[in-house]
């Protein structure tokens, strides 16, 4: 097993309340599980607790000896006026340097040309193909149109074999079509 | 003649590509009031460790570092280097006032004394110079990463905040280097002014770090001639030099590369 959480509370950075959790998941390799459950029930701090940048209040975290974490936040700090291509920004997260279109036509464009959408989805294919074992997404959809949200898929879908993904969302169809499985986080909390 | 040039062009010269590069992580960090802030903090710095017969750079060296490592303290950002300007502007003229150096010292660090530097001056800027360019690819990538890819993990943050305080200490020492050769001002244009130029304009990282040291090595040039030419003070004539030169180029429409 990757990842196993057993009976996890935690609360958002340096606080102890509000609580979040129990829960309890475990991600193997290869497998891609979706992480659900309403606004506020804390899915972005559970993320930040695996990753170890918050701490947790009761329960465990296992990840496998060796095991490399990709974290595809929901969105980073504006890169305006900022002289950096989307070459630049695959090189700087060691990834796949071709990927597939449209997101290789983005590459010789700087950052804060290209639209919101257009920027999530460069970011989550550096975060897809960057060496990792488990990438961490959260709310990859957010913001996307119908057709980005297409081009999400294909990304996710087309992720180096034997890449486990744990994917914070909202949205039922990436839900239903491209997880394996489904974990409902408990409705309490504020994250 | 030439000669006795040659010692303080070269000083400036060696400056004039090496505060442009850290001119560029400044920027990127948003942060670029730091120079002025450290500057101000090494030229009280210089004035207090001279009131002690102790080396100017020591004292400038030592306080620059100091103000700008207090950048990892919490709540610190913009409104602390405007804090760190008002207390360094008032020490430095303070200590001038109550000590024998007067303040001759004081405005020359203000002003500027690059045609008083000589080879230390020189020699610590090559060193430095030295230091940038063997970092450089460590440092950008770290400052980049800082502000483009959040840290995946809490050892991954620590990594990166160890060399985000070696790249502090580095920055400030260049400031405080630039401070006592080509003045307050002098420095902290070259720092501000080539980077704020070609961040508008550049299609990728390499090309604006590469932009900034030509807007600043041509700046220089241009502003050492004419000052020699027309007798002028160097420090003002550099950043009047910089101001044209780089507000043309950041009005200039990109040409889409």
């Amino acid at each position: 097993m990757l990842l196993s959480l057993h009976e996890v509370i935690t609360a958002p950075s340096g606080r102890r309340e509000p609580r979040i959790g129990p829960v309890s998941l475990c991600v193997d390799t290869g497998e891609a599980v979706a992480l659900t459950g309403p606004n506020g029930a804390g899915k972005s701090t559970l993320l930040a607790a695996i990753t170890g940048r918050t701490p947790i209040l009761a329960g465990s975290i296992h990840l496998a000896a060796g095991t490399r974490l990709q974290l595809v936040e929901q969105s980073g700090r504006p890169d305006n006026d900022l002289p950096v291509s989307g070459r630049d920004f695959l090189d700087l997260a060691d990834a796949d340097a071709a990927p597939p279109a449209p997101v290789s036509d983005w590459l010789d464009q700087r950052l804060d040309t290209l639209s919101g959408g257009q920027r999530q989805l460069l970011r989550i294919w550096a975060g897809l193909t960057a060496p990792a074992d488990l990438v961490l997404l959260d709310e990859p959809s957010n913001n996307l149109d119908d057709t980005s949200r297409a081009i999400l898929q294909r990304l996710l879908r087309d992720r180096p074999v034997g890449r486990s993904l744990l994917l914070v969302s909202h949205d039922p169809e990436l839900l239903t079509n491209d997880c394996h499985r489904l974990v409902a986080m408990p409705e309490h909390g504020n994250g | 003649m030439a000669e006795l040039f040659a010692l303080p062009f070269a000083t400036g010269l060696t400056l004039a590509i090496l505060l442009p590069l850290v001119g560029v992580w400044l920027r990127l960090r948003d942060e670029w009031l730091a120079a002025l802030a450290v500057g101000h903090l090494a030229g009280a710095g210089a004035i207090l460790a001279l009131s002690f017969s102790l080396p100017g750079l020591l004292g400038a060296g030592a306080l620059a570092v100091a103000g700008m490592l207090g950048r990892h303290l919490p709540g610190t950002g913009n409104s602390a280097y405007a804090w760190l300007i008002l207390a360094g502007w008032a020490i430095t003229l303070l200590i001038a006032a109550n000590s024998t150096l007067g303040e001759t010292l004081a405005r020359q660090l203000i002003e500027g004394q690059l045609y008083f530097t000589g080879p230390i001056e020189l020699g610590v800027a090559i060193a430095l110079l030295g230091f940038t360019l063997v970092l450089r690819t460590r440092i950008n990538r770290n400052e980049l990463a800082s502000r483009l890819l959040p840290a995946t993990t809490r050892a991954e943050g620590k990594q990166r905040q160890r060399l985000s305080v070696l790249a502090d200490a580095l920055i400030a020492i260049v400031l405080a280097a630039g401070t006592l050769s080509i003045g307050l001002m002098a420095t902290f244009a070259l720092v501000f002014l080539p980077a704020w130029a070609t961040f508008g304009h550049a299609g990728n990282w390499r090309r604006a770090s590469i932009g900034a040291v030509v807007f600043g090595l041509l700046s220089y040039l241009l502003a050492f001639a004419v000052a020699l030419a027309l007798d002028q003070p160097f420090a003002p004539t550099l950043v009047v030099t910089l101001l044209v030169v780089t507000t043309i180029a950041r009005l200039v429409p990109p040409t889409g590369d």
